[in-house]
């Protein structure tokens, strides 16, 4: 039993320790590689391609119905309390910004570009071609972590801002449609309360879940063991460590971000 | 290869939608304003009442500048900025400049249910020299509500204080006043109503008739006794008493031989 509790707490500390490794080895091996020019310009394009422009439906869909999720429980609550809505515009920006679309659509990268990538590493690590890589010197860090990295955090800061807009537009449709606001009325008091440093925090976000999204994706991918039941696993493990990740990062994020 | 060149041109599309998107937002959130030029001035104030950086400017009521900058005074300054502590730059953009003159006051106001800060800009006389750009204008400071507070407190304290030390003082003077105001409603019941408003008339006419007689003091020809009469007495004030003596004495002795 104790050997048992023992083992758990070794696994969730590799699981905590192994990424941050991971990413050790990729920022030396990416400094590496800028200044010896050698980056795989061709892998890194792909992997922007997969991770941002298939992501980009799904993820505009799911925030245009949180946004409109949202617009209505503002203005249901603060007609609640203060007996008028005056202020959705504002608060709703400001969550917006600071919360909603650098999580949302971290989590949403996470399941469908995470599980992809845990996968398609596993699948690799199972199938023995990670030792082929190792026969052509290939680094499997170089080749195939890095263009990950660049292809997630380019994907979370783009569709990150997309999403924004996207909420914006819907919003005020919504507002217009169900709250009486003129459109212009409701631009104008949309940035009353979002700053430029919000703006910035909600893009550190965006950089930063991007980067734990490929790093933990890609060492459950190769750690992955046995055959396609270990594959699925590896997926699985990938989608829920990510996400755990991503929580605590955000709190962790807006408690030195906007707590002092 | 034509796929490749598909996934970067869509990935290239991205790129440039996404800096689109990040130089829409920075303007909405007013970091650059490409199309319009503005006018910035210098406002000081000694307290500038919880305003921040990106803060609204308005003139007449309507939004039509922000903030820019507040930096805090580390040396005394001279006269009209003596004793200000925080400049405040603003600016005011094209279609409003032309309102904001030399006599132009900045104000600290407040707005909205949450008390949101916002600098207002009063429109000068149309007299007045429009304000140059990077002026210095001196802001008009906000009341200070944890001043007056304070000070209140202070008042409040002192009365409790001197309340209490003449507490049996005043417990005397209330007791006082409240057996005379006993004292005279019983006495206007007792009193005769006619005789009390025969004497209350009397008195009206006797003001009325005193105020004829100020307005026939103030005619010429009074003014003309008042002063004759006063000459008099300034002349009679120069004999001397013993001339006066010996004059009745010889007059009276005249008196009594014719």
């Amino acid at each position: 039993m104790r050997n048992n509790e023992q083992r758990v707490l070794f696994l969730g500390f590799e699981a905590l320790l192994s990424p941050i490794r991971l990413f050790a080895t990729s920022c030396r091996v990416l400094v590496f590689s800028i200044v010896n020019i050698r980056l795989h310009g061709r892998e890194i394009t792909n992997q922007m391609f997969e991770s941002a422009v298939l992501s980009l439906p799904i993820i505009l869909f799911s925030l245009t119905i949180v946004s409109l999720m949202s617009i209505l429980e503002f203005s249901w609550h603060m007609k609640l309390v203060l007996k008028q809505d005056a202020l959705v515009p504002g608060f709703s920006m400001v969550l917006m910004v600071r919360e909603v679309a650098p999580v949302v659509t971290a989590m949403l990268l996470t399941s469908r570009v995470g599980a992809s990538i845990a996968a398609e590493l596993g699948f690799m690590k199972v199938t023995e071609q990670l030792d082929q890589l190792k026969l052509l010197s290939v680094s499997e860090v170089e080749y195939l972590v890095i263009p990950r990295w660049v292809g997630c955090v380019f994907a979370s800061i783009t569709l990150t801002l997309a999403s924004l807009v996207t909420s914006i537009c819907v919003s005020t449709g919504i507002a217009s449609r169900f709250m009486n606001y003129q459109p212009h009325e409701f631009f104008n008091t949309l940035f009353v309360f979002t700053k430029a440093f919000d703006l910035g925090g909600g893009l550190l976000k965006a950089f930063c879940f991007g980067t734990i999204i490929p790093f933990v994706s890609c060492v459950c991918g190769l750690s992955c063991q046995g055959g396609s039941r270990g594959v699925g696993q590896a997926a699985t493990r990938a989608v829920v460590q990510s996400c755990l990740f991503i929580i605590f990062a955000d709190f962790f994020l807006s408690y030195w971000l906007w707590t002092f | 290869m034509a796929q490749q060149h598909r996934k970067q041109f869509w990935v290239g599309s991205l790129v440039l939608i996404s800096v689109g998107f990040l130089f829409a937002f920075t303007w909405g959130l007013g970091l650059i304003s490409p199309l319009s030029s503005s006018n910035q001035y210098d406002v000081f104030y000694n307290f500038a009442g919880g305003v921040e950086v990106g803060a609204p400017v308005r003139v007449s009521g309507i939004k039509v500048g922000k903030v820019e900058k507040i930096q805090f005074l580390h040396e005394e300054l001279p006269e009209p900025f003596t004793g200000t502590s925080v400049k405040l730059t603003v600016s005011v953009n094209q279609e409003a400049k032309s309102l904001v003159k030399e006599d132009s006051k900045f104000y600290v106001n407040i707005a909205g249910i949450i008390g949101e800060r916002y600098i207002e800009i009063t429109p000068g006389s149309a007299a007045s020299a429009l304000l140059i750009p990077s002026s210095k204008v001196r802001g008009i400071d906000p009341p200070r509500v944890d001043q007056l507070l304070s000070q209140g407190y202070g008042v409040f304290g002192r009365v409790q204080d001197f309340l209490e030390q003449n507490e049996s003082t005043l417990k005397e003077l209330l007791t006082t006043v409240n057996s005379l105001m006993t004292d005279t409603n019983q006495l206007l019941k007792t009193v005769d109503r006619k005789k009390l408003n025969r004497l209350v008339d009397n008195l009206n006419e006797v003001s009325s008739n005193f105020g004829a007689l100020s307005r026939g003091f103030r005619e010429p020809r009074s003014r003309k006794f008042v002063d004759q009469v006063y000459d008099l007495v300034d002349r009679a004030h120069q004999i001397d008493k013993e001339a006066l003596k010996q004059f009745f004495q010889e007059e009276g002795v005249r008196a009594r031989i014719f």
